[in-house]
């Protein structure tokens, strides 16, 4: 009794239960009084891929547990998202044929998820407007595959 | 050059079903060879003139009216069923009748042209409209085969749930499809992991383990018949709910599950 | 939908051009065409008029609007308004695109069309993605979005939807019970 140890997000899950009380969880610090203060005060400095990288989906379950805190970080939660949205959405729309790994690299998972269908409506239509639609490419697979096997005829 | 590629996905798509299903001749209706007929009935016909937006009459031997703008904007507008299918979160009811119809049609057409000589500037505007056709007619299909392998227990519930007189969501070869497909998955499931496992482990309830057609989604739509009283719910706590009119050819973006019952009656169009 | 399919329904609206050639009246499953006669006019649709312009057979006949000076003024309007302008067809960028590259040289101002209409496009797009921020500031459940464009719609469209729905599913975070249903996280 007593005892701090870290469990798996699963395992704790399941051993939590109301009325037998057989551990309460302590909140990681990222959604912790002083993190929320900071996320308030603007969302959009934080990495949040390095505090993450599952920012939204772990904060939400952290919510299963009863605590105090929870409706203050559930309405952090959703406050960061608001706040992060404007400029996935324009890093995402405007970057067409560019290396984005420094635009995803702060981002969430679930973000990086939007990013992605951001860029795919970009590239579609950007393709189409090209006249690149209508027209067959190999699949870069194919392309490496060749490149592959040359080098290995070379050495 | 997209049609034929677009199609040649489809006949993949179709081969890969069949290894799947182990049933050869489901997937021909899909694939517009050997398919099964319904004779022509007037009933058809409206269907397929709701659907393409012509005349009330589908003919090779035509009558007359011409290709004219009316004509032209009723065709477009009746890619409805197709872009509804593709926009909507939940597979809907099927059309059944008008795809039969227009697979007929386009039987019809190709019979007549391959009678004619390669040539022909006649011929060939008969073909490109027919390929055309052939291409929304594959989408149409392909989108809700999508979602039925993606949603099949609950589309199979739905189907089961159902009451007498109320028209089914799916066709019959889809039917026999998804019934199939959750045959097979149950089989491969319980093959490859689950005989494996503790005998208390061993039951799996398909229903619950596939997610669920998202009907909260948010869906652009045009109006095509004025509604008013559109009871819109509030997202946030201080908000609270109201309602809305929908005019006629304005466009909103809205949840799905608010506007469901208007897309199925025809009065809304998804975009 | 993919532009190329947007694209595909821009090709059923009807177009005016003039053939060089003679055929009789033609049946189609979608409605009749023709007769076309050498020099007179006949309207069909644009993926008709493409593959004949494409085969020498034809002339095609720019719609009215595709004009430098209607042009100017429909991206002035936009400029200046800040809700969306109607434009003077629901496949404008679809139709530029498709008249400029196979047809341009029936088109008079060919280059300044393609710039006129993308500045448009640039700042109907950048209205676009203004309001989705405010939609999704506001948490609204419901916004008019009048006389945007198909192909408009579906450039963005896709990537707002899905944000939408993450943030629908942490607001059912606030609900209380909510947050049991969330496992699909």
């Amino acid at each position: 009794q007593g005892t701090k140890l870290e469990l798996p997000l699963w395992l704790a899950k399941g051993l939590y239960n109301n009325k037998q009380k057989i551990l309460s969880v302590e909140l990681p610090t990222v959604y912790k009084e002083s993190w929320r203060t900071v996320f308030s005060a603007d969302a959009n400095v934080v990495d949040l891929h390095k505090l993450g990288p599952y920012y939204y989906a772990f904060g939400s379950q952290m919510l299963n547990f009863d605590s105090p805190e929870n409706a203050e970080l559930a309405q952090t939660i959703l406050q960061t998202f608001i706040s992060r949205f404007r400029r996935i959405m324009d890093s995402s729309q405007n970057a067409f044929n560019e290396d984005t790994s420094a635009l995803v690299a702060r981002l969430d998972e679930t973000e990086r998820g939007l990013f992605q269908a951001g860029q795919k409506g970009l590239n579609d239509f950007q393709s189409w407007e090209m006249g690149q639609a209508s027209q067959i490419t190999a699949s870069s697979l194919v392309q490496n595959y060749r490149k592959r096997k040359h080098s290995e005829l070379d050495a | 050059m997209w049609v034929k590629r677009q199609e040649r996905m489809l006949l993949e798509h179709a081969d890969t079903a069949r290894k799947h299903t182990q049933q050869p001749h489901y997937y021909d209706c899909y694939c517009l060879n050997g398919i099964q007929f319904l004779k022509s009935t007037p009933h058809h016909q409206q269907q397929y003139g709701r659907l393409f937006g012509c005349a009330t009459t589908p003919r090779i031997l035509p009558i007359s009216a011409s290709y004219n703008l009316g004509h032209l904007q009723g065709f477009a507008v009746s890619f409805q069923a197709w872009m509804n299918e593709k926009f909507s979160p939940e597979l809907l009811e099927s059309k059944s009748e008008i795809v039969e119809c227009v697979i007929e049609q386009l039987e019809h057409m190709e019979e007549n042209l391959k009678r004619t000589k390669g040539g022909d500037l006649k011929a060939s505007i008969h073909r490109m409209e027919v390929e055309r056709i052939r291409y929304v007619l594959s989408s149409y299909l392909r989108s809700r085969i999508r979602k039925i392998e993606k949603y099949f227990p609950h589309v199979l519930e739905k189907e089961k749930t159902r009451t007498e007189g109320e028209p089914s969501i799916l066709s019959p070869e889809e039917f026999a499809f998804a019934k199939e497909y959750m045959a097979n998955t149950e089989a491969h499931l319980k093959n490859v992991a689950l005989k494996h496992m503790p005998p208390n482990l061993q039951k799996v309830d398909l229903l619950k383990i596939v997610p669920e057609p998202n009907l909260d989604a948010f869906v652009f739509l045009r109006v095509k018949e004025k509604q008013e009283n559109i009871l819109v719910e509030p997202e946030t706590d201080e908000q609270s709910e109201y309602v809305i009119d929908l005019d006629k050819d304005s466009q909103h973006l809205i949840r799905y599950k608010t506007i469901a019952p208007l897309v199925a009656s025809g009065a809304v169009k998804l975009i | 939908m993919e532009a190329s399919e947007v694209e595909f329904l821009a090709e059923q609206e009807p177009v005016t051009i003039i053939p060089n050639f003679s055929l009789d009246r033609i049946y189609l499953i979608g409605g009749d065409l023709g007769p076309f006669n050498p020099g007179l006019p006949v309207q069909v649709p644009l993926w008709l008029a493409i593959n004949l312009k494409q085969r020498q057979k034809c002339r095609l006949i720019p719609p009215e609007w595709m004009d430098v000076e209607k042009l100017e003024q429909i991206r002035e309007q936009e400029r200046n308004e800040a809700t969306f302008t109607p434009m003077p067809s629901p496949y404008y960028m679809e139709f530029t695109k498709l008249l400029l590259n196979y047809a341009a040289d029936n088109i008079p101002k060919a280059d300044e069309i393609r710039t006129l209409v993308k500045d448009t496009w640039d700042t109907r797009i950048a209205k676009l993605r203004l309001s989705a921020d405010s939609f999704v500031r506001q948490q609204e459940a419901h916004a008019r979005l009048d006389n945007l464009t198909l192909m408009e719609i579906n450039t963005t469209g896709p990537f707002l939807t899905q944000a939408l729905d993450h943030m629908y599913k942490l607001r059912t975070n606030l609900q209380p019970g909510g947050s049991a249903q969330s496992q699909d996280f």
